[in-house]
C-alpha cells in the first residue's frame, strides 16, 4: 500500500514536470479570445509577415514563435496556462464604465421629474466605482439657432456637473464637453425631439 | 501643451514695437508678423488639439509609469489622464487598468511596455482612430465605441504580429527581447538616460544570476 503510493507519487511528479516542459516549449506569444461581459463572442485576427489566422470562438488561442512564423492554428487554452500567460492582466481589467442619460424639458436646464430622480443613482455608482473619471456632455435637439443649441447644450452640462459638484465630486474628476444639436441620439422629424435634449454622463 | 499661454502672452512684446512704424511698410510687417505668428503657433495648436485625454488610469498594483515627450518616468495613480503618444511601462509582479475615451477597457499584467500611437475619438466628426503598440508584456482587453462604428481603424501591433479587432474581449503575450534596445530599457524605475539605465539593468540581472549560482 505504502509501496505503491511511494511509486504514485513520483510519477504524479513526473507528468506535472512533463506538463510544464511541454507549456514552457511552446512559443509564450499568444493571443487568446474570450466571451465579452455580456456572453457575446467577437472575432479577432492576427496577422503577422507570413501569414493570419482568425479566432472566433471563446477561449481559443493562437501561438506565434517568432517574428517569421505565421501563427498557429488555433488550439483552445487550459485555464491553468491562460492564468499563467494573462493572469495579473486579466485581474487589473476594469469594469466596464457605466452610462447614465438625463433628458431636459423644452429650451432649458430643467431636467425631467424622471431624470432628476437618477440623478442620486449617478451619485452612488461614482462612489461605488472609486471614479476619478466621469464625462458630462451636454447636447440639445435641433431647434432653433445652433449658436444657442451650442450655448444651451453647455450651460446643460454645467448644470449637471454643479449638482454632482454640490453632492461631494470633485470638480477635477469632471470632464464638461457640449455638442449643440450635432451629435443627436435619435434621427428625429421633430425639431424639439425629447431624446435629443440630454446631458449623457458616463461614469468611468 | 501648457506653454499656449506662453506663445500668447509674448506675442504682444515681439510684435507690438513694430507695428508702431511707419505706414507704408507696416501692412507688410503685419502679414509678416502674422505669418511668423501662425508659423510659430502651429505645433502649440496642434499639440492643444491633441491635448484632450486618451483616456484616465482606473487602478495600479505595483509599479506604474508613464514617459511623455521624452521626460523621466512618471509613476501613475488611479484617476492619471492618458494620452496620446504616452510610453506606460509595468514593473515586476506589477499591473494597471485603464478606461479609454471611447470606453474601451484595457489593462497590462508584470514588465508589460504599451505605447498609444494612435487615439482619436470625435464620433461627430467621423473622426476615429485607435491604435496600440505592445513590445513586452502581457495585455487584457475589451474594445469599445471606436470599434463599433469603426473595426477597420482599431489595432493593437506588436514586435512579432498584428491584431485586428472585430470586437471584443481579448488577451495578449509578447515575450521580452523582441523589442528595440531604447524600448528594453523603458521600465517605471529607469532614469532618463536610456544607455546608463539599461546597463544598470544589465548589472542586477548578472547580480541575480551570481546570486543564483
Amino acid at each position: 500500500m505504502s509501496a505503491a503510493r511511494g511509486k504514485r507519487l513520483p510519477l504524479l511528479a513526473v507528468l506535472v514536470l512533463a506538463g510544464l516542459l511541454i507549456a514552457c516549449g511552446k512559443p509564450r506569444n499568444v493571443v487568446q479570445l474570450l466571451a465579452d461581459p455580456d456572453g457575446h463572442v467577437g472575432v479577432v485576427r492576427v496577422h503577422t509577415a507570413m501569414g493570419e489566422a482568425e479566432l472566433h470562438q471563446a477561449g481559443c488561442a493562437v501561438r506565434v514563435a517568432d517574428a517569421n512564423s505565421a501563427p498557429t492554428a488555433p488550439e483552445d487554452l487550459t485555464e491553468a496556462e491562460s492564468d499563467a500567460l494573462f493572469g495579473m492582466a486579466k485581474r487589473a481589467l476594469p469594469a466596464r464604465p457605466v452610462k447614465f442619460m438625463l433628458y431636459f424639458e423644452n429650451e432649458g436646464t430643467r431636467l425631467t421629474p424622471e431624470s432628476l430622480a437618477l440623478l442620486p443613482k449617478v451619485l452612488e455608482t461614482a462612489r461605488e466605482r472609486a471614479s476619478k473619471d466621469i464625462s458630462v456632455v451636454g447636447h440639445a435637439s435641433r431647434q432653433g439657432d445652433e449658436g444657442l443649441n451650442i450655448a444651451l447644450s453647455r450651460r446643460r452640462a454645467e448644470y449637471v456637473a454643479v449638482q454632482l459638484e454640490k453632492a461631494g465630486i470633485d470638480r477635477a474628476d469632471l470632464d464638461i464637453t457640449s455638442h449643440g444639436s450635432a451629435n443627436p441620439l435619435v434621427v428625429s422629424r421633430r425639431m424639439n425631439e425629447p431624446k435629443n435634449r440630454r446631458v449623457e454622463i458616463t461614469v468611468r | 501643451m501648457h506653454n499656449t499661454s506662453e506663445v500668447q502672452s509674448s506675442a504682444p512684446n515681439t510684435f507690438g514695437p513694430g507695428v508702431a512704424g511707419h505706414a507704408f511698410p507696416r501692412l507688410a510687417f503685419l502679414r509678416l508678423a502674422l505669418a511668423a505668428l501662425l508659423l510659430a503657433l502651429a505645433p502649440v495648436l496642434a499639440a492643444a488639439a491633441e491635448a484632450s485625454p486618451a483616456g484616465s488610469v482606473k487602478n495600479v498594483t505595483g509599479v506604474a509609469a508613464v514617459l511623455r515627450g521624452g521626460g523621466a518616468p512618471l509613476p501613475l495613480k488611479p484617476g492619471d489622464r492618458v494620452f496620446e503618444k504616452d510610453v506606460l511601462t509595468t514593473g515586476k509582479s506589477s499591473s494597471i487598468g485603464l478606461i479609454l475615451r471611447d470606453n474601451s477597457t484595457l489593462s497590462l499584467g508584470p514588465s508589460s511596455r504599451l505605447v498609444v500611437e494612435r487615439f482619436l475619438f470625435a464620433p461627430e466628426k467621423g473622426a476615429l482612430a485607435q491604435v496600440l503598440r505592445l513590445s513586452r508584456g502581457s495585455m487584457a482587453a475589451v474594445s469599445g465605441e471606436i470599434v463599433k462604428l469603426n473595426p477597420e481603424v482599431a489595432k493593437v501591433e506588436t514586435p512579432l504580429y498584428t491584431i485586428g479587432i472585430r470586437g471584443t474581449h481579448f488577451l495578449l503575450t509578447v515575450e521580452p527581447g523582441h523589442e528595440t534596445k531604447a524600448e528594453a530599457a523603458q521600465t517605471p524605475e529607469a532614469t532618463n538616460v536610456p544607455e546608463a539605465a539599461h546597463t544598470a539593468t544589465a548589472q542586477t540581472e548578472a547580480a541575480a544570476a551570481e546570486a543564483a549560482k
